[in-house]
């Protein structure tokens, strides 16, 4: 269970935040990930200042009070007393989430159940993509070109997002695609294979909108399954 | 000199199914998904079929073939 920790100390801001920043921000930097801090925010009062600190563990927020490096930054920085509480964590959302959320949907409704009215959704009408396969492509319509060539090609065309990162107005995300090649693709023609495809996606989200997208995939390992480049010998183990 | 790499999967070359490098020994083809495959391999055949057939007959070897089968037929 997550806890919110609320720490208030009063005094000049200024001063309180510049001593903050050169003895307890360093070592809090480096030694709250080690006891599953998850977020640390700083706010200005008028009479001091308040520190906001998520974890993931009331044990770890403990066991990062205990620790002997904190315990000498705090000495240092030579604060008042603080005022203290705790609080537990119901939820916690944050925009990248649902940027998260949209990686999932357009694997999920578009690629997989082919729901191609969801690209208006999901896609920014300034939205800019390049793929090795496709080069550049722009907008809603852009993006439907592409999705609508390869599930032509491959009608039962699934794709599942494996991991995900967010962080700011952007996520990573690695993907795999499976599909049967009955359709033409790239003037290739149908050899009813089964293929299996990975490939990473960089997006950047904009009002719910992905405006950018970056994608790289097993271009020439699609080409070696359908027979149309040869495959190399397996790596040696 | 430079040799592709191998993809993670290969489609079998009995059914077509994809199989993650290392695992074609612990593959076993469906018997539905090899025939799929093979009729699919044999699409453009099978769909040119009945044309051939046609004009098969129409030939100086068909119409020979028609006339001895119906000779036959009548004893």
């Amino acid at each position: 269970m997550a806890v919110l920790s609320v720490m208030k100390i009063e005094g000049d801001p200024d001063e309180l935040i510049a001593r903050l920043q050169t003895t307890i921000d360093p070592v809090a930097a480096r030694k709250g990930p080690q006891y599953g801090g998850i977020s640390s925010t700083v706010v200005r009062l008028d009479d001091g200042i308040k520190i906001f600190n998520l974890w993931q563990t009331e044990e770890g927020r403990h066991q990062m009070a205990a620790d002997p490096e904190i315990q000498a930054a705090l000495r240092t920085a030579g604060f008042p007393e603080p005022s203290f509480t705790g609080y537990e964590v119901v939820w916690t959302r944050s925009a990248i989430d649902g940027a998260k959320a949209l990686a999932h949907r357009i694997a999920d409704e578009i690629w997989t159940q082919h729901k191609l009215e969801v690209i208006d959704e999901v896609i920014a009408s300034d939205f800019v993509g390049t793929s090795p396969t496709d080069g550049e492509f722009r907008g809603p319509a852009g993006f439907r070109q592409l999705v609508e060539r390869y599930i032509s090609a491959f009608p039962n065309a699934t794709m599942q997002v494996t991991e995900i990162v967010g962080e700011g107005d952007m996520i990573a995300a690695h993907w795999t695609a499976t599909g049967t090649h009955t359709g033409e693709l790239m003037g290739i023609a149908p050899t009813g294979r089964d293929v299996t495809v990975e490939g990473t996606q960089f997006d950047r989200i904009r009002d719910g909108k992905i405006v950018e997208s970056h994608g790289l995939f097993d271009a020439l390992g699609l080409l070696q399954q359908i027979g149309a480049v040869p495959a190399g010998a397996p790596a040696p183990a | 000199m430079l040799s592709l790499p191998s993809p993670r999967h290969m489609p079998c070359e009995h059914c077509g199914a994809s199989v993650e490098r290392g695992g074609e020994a612990g593959h076993q083809c469906e018997d539905e998904r090899r025939l799929e495959y093979r009729v699919f391999a044999l699409r453009d055949e099978i769909e040119s079929f009945d044309e051939n057939w046609t004009a098969w007959l129409q030939s100086p070897e068909g119409l020979f073939e028609l006339f001895y089968a119906e000779r036959t037929r009548r004893g």
